[in-house]
């Protein structure tokens, strides 16, 4: 009788384990998928981020700014005599 | 009765047979699957594996270079390029066109590439697919229509920044400069992951990754984009004036050794590959080695002063102003007389520098340049960073000793007369070079006494605002420098038609935040000094880099050095 509880606790236990193993490797899938989902959005994210910088950066080049503040605004710098330094 | 019997026993050999041959099928067919299963089961198993399963690369982006406040200088984009398979557009004129007219292209260009190479596999169309095209291309549909994506790095800065961040190669691979020194954080590691795919060699899962992707680091540089853009505005347009040949600056904070501002010219534009030409990649102001001239004149007063012999307001006397070693002559523009420390910088006397060099040992004039960093690495990094020339004082000879008083007979980079400069404006400190933040820091080291710092900058001070650089001085800044006119090597002797004219400041004079070296090789124009060609460059950034870096002019300090300048020339006022 004993014995037969034993096999049976055994046989239960073999069965549970199986069941957790191809649980845990259905969640291990899930989550790499996640993971590769995850790191190509932040890739993505990542390219148009550096778009953006890039075309912000080619807007406001000293370059550029210098340009358009001469040329478009009529800018200049003022001469040193009539800059006055306040403390 | 008989009949009945014999029935029977016919119905049951029937059945013994048909029992018999199904157990032989099933024997049949268990041995076969034992065989399957223990016999060639590797070799199978392989075969269906290596139909589906895959190790695909998860790709990363090289890291972005930002300046000291994070301005991009380089940033990678990615771009497509296209390939189409001409065996699956041949016959279909109809997506040929479409493709055509999305790519700009002619028809018939495009019609006669497919035809002349029907029986490939895939032609490349063209590495520059803007977005809107990949999209509108996708958006067909079409089968036998590829992209590739590929990483493309682009400088914003251009010209201004060229030789400091170097550039990449078509793989996105460091080739020159930052770009080439620091490739491998940049880069980051390009992952593996392995995947089921299908017979059309689509993805259907994502089985496991094997090795995690490493995005690639992001870099910040030391270097102020603004600062670094005055430099090589005002450098380019001193080099065009003067008909010089090239130019260098460098701008550096002399307390902590980073460099703000590195550039020369001429310089190329890395984001168009036809300027890319080797003879323009030079970082001159790392790799070329020049003789210093007069700009070395400040570490001479610096060993006299270390000596302990001589104090500022010594005096030297510099009649007939010229002086005879050997066979050879040490010359003054004109007589000087008797002169003071001061009055040495201020009217650049050889002779003067001379007699302090022989007042002191070889050893002690080779020290003093050896402890403010000549003859070494100055720990930037940079790929072909000269070491210049600095022999030692056991080979000299007593002209030998008298030249390394002016700066001749040795030879220097930019960056390394910067760094010295450094010692000067720091009190004394002798720094390591630094151009990415973050980088190795290396602990300073004392070169000369920080009174002697003190006492040569305030001479430096009086050198622009009396002497030879007064074309650097800056508005509401009290700056100090040194001028230098060094003729050049011509097969072996000096010429007085080729010069490297040179400016060395620091400002503010009264608390050094910044020093500059500034190179104009070969001028050609009406004017050849250091202090017509040079200074004024140094002036006109200084100008800029103040009001960037928010340093004030005319602190109280000013005050307390045009005294000291005060105290330092009344013996010898009707000196200067």
């Amino acid at each position: 009788m004993k014995m037969n509880f034993f096999v049976l606790f055994l046989a239960i236990s073999v069965f549970a384990s199986a069941l957790a193993l191809v649980t845990k490797r259905e969640e291990t899938r899930n989550f790499s998928k996640q993971l590769e989902k995850l790191e190509s959005e932040r890739r993505a994210v990542k390219q148009d981020w550096a778009k953006l910088i890039l075309r912000q950066s080619n807007l406001a080049s000293h370059s550029r700014v210098e340009q358009v503040a001469r040329d478009a605004l009529g800018m200049k710098l003022p001469e040193a005599k009539t800059v006055v330094s306040t403390k | 009765m008989s009949l009945q019997r014999k029935v029977t026993l016919d119905f049951r050999n029937r059945r013994k047979v048909t029992l018999a041959l199904f157990f032989i099928m099933s024997l049949i067919l268990i041995w076969g699957a034992i065989d399957l299963q223990i016999n060639e089961p590797v070799d199978l198993k392989k075969r269906a594996d290596s139909r589906s399963l895959r190790i695909k690369e998860i790709p990363t982006d090289r890291g972005i270079i930002f300046d000291k406040n994070k301005d991009p200088l380089a940033v990678s984009v990615p771009h497509y390029a296209l390939e189409v398979d001409p065996r699956k557009l041949i016959n279909n004129e109809e997506y040929q066109n479409r493709i055509a007219t999305i790519l700009d292209w002619d028809p018939e260009k495009l019609q006669k590439m497919i035809s002349a190479k029907k029986h490939r596999k895939g032609i490349p169309l063209t590495r520059k697919l803007t977005t809107e095209q990949k999209k509108a291309l996708s958006d067909l549909g079409i089968d036998g229509v590829y992209f590739t994506e590929y990483s493309k790095r682009h400088y914003p800065t251009a010209n201004v920044t060229a030789h400091l961040i170097g550039f990449t190669d078509r793989d996105d691979r460091g080739q020159e400069g930052i770009e080439k020194l620091y490739d491998t954080t940049l880069q980051g590691v390009v992952g593996e992951r392995r995947v089921l795919q299908d017979a059309r060699r689509q993805v259907v899962k994502s089985l496991q990754i094997i090795k995690p992707v490493e995005p690639g680091k992001d870099l910040y540089l030391t270097i102020h984009a603004g600062v670094q853009y005055a430099a090589y505005r005002a450098l380019e347009k001193a080099v065009i004036k003067n008909q010089a040949s090239s130019g260098s600056v460098v701008v550096m904070n002399p307390n902590n050794g980073n460099i703000l501002a590195l550039t020369n010219y001429p310089s190329f534009n890395p984001n168009i590959s036809s300027e890319k030409q080797a003879h323009l990649y030079r970082n001159r102001a790392v790799t070329d080695k020049f003789e210093p001239g007069s700009t070395l004149k400040p570490f001479t007063i610096a060993m006299a002063l270390e000596g302990g012999v001589y104090a500022p307001d010594s005096i030297v006397d510099t009649s007939p102003g010229v002086i005879k070693i050997g066979r050879n002559k040490v010359r003054d523009a004109k007589d000087y007389g008797v002169l003071n420390l001061t009055g040495i910088l201020r009217h650049s006397s050889n002779v003067g520098s001379t007699k302090l060099a022989f007042d002191h040992s070889p050893k002690a004039m080779w020290k003093i340049l050896w402890a403010v960093g000549f003859g070494e690495k100055t720990g930037l990094k940079l790929n072909g960073e000269a070491r210049g020339d600095l022999t030692s004082h056991v080979k000299w000879h007593p002209f030998d000793h008298a030249t390394h008083s002016f700066g001749y007979g040795m030879t220097v980079t930019a960056v390394q007369l910067a760094r010295a400069y450094s010692v000067i404006a720091n009190g004394g400190w002798l720094v390591s070079l630094g151009v990415v933040r973050g980088g190795a820091i290396f602990p300073k080291v004392r070169a000369i006494k920080e009174s002697t710092a003190r006492s040569v900058l305030d001479m430096l001070a009086v050198a622009v605002n009396e002497g030879t650089g007064k074309n650097a001085r800056v508005q509401g800044f009290n700056v100090a420098g040194k001028t230098g006119t060094a003729r050049k090597l011509l097969d072996g002797e000096y010429t007085s038609k080729a010069h490297m004219a040179l400016f060395a400041g620091i400002i503010p004079a009264d608390a050094p935040e910044l020093v500059s070296i500034v190179v104009i090789d070969e001028p050609r124009g009406e004017h050849y000094t250091g202090g017509q060609v040079a200074a004024p460059v140094f002036s006109e950034i200084m100008n800029e880099a103040t009001r960037l870096l928010n340093i004030e002019p005319g602190t109280s300090g000013s005050q307390a050095v045009i005294e000291n300048f005060a105290t330092i020339s009344s013996p010898l006022g009707s000196a200067f």
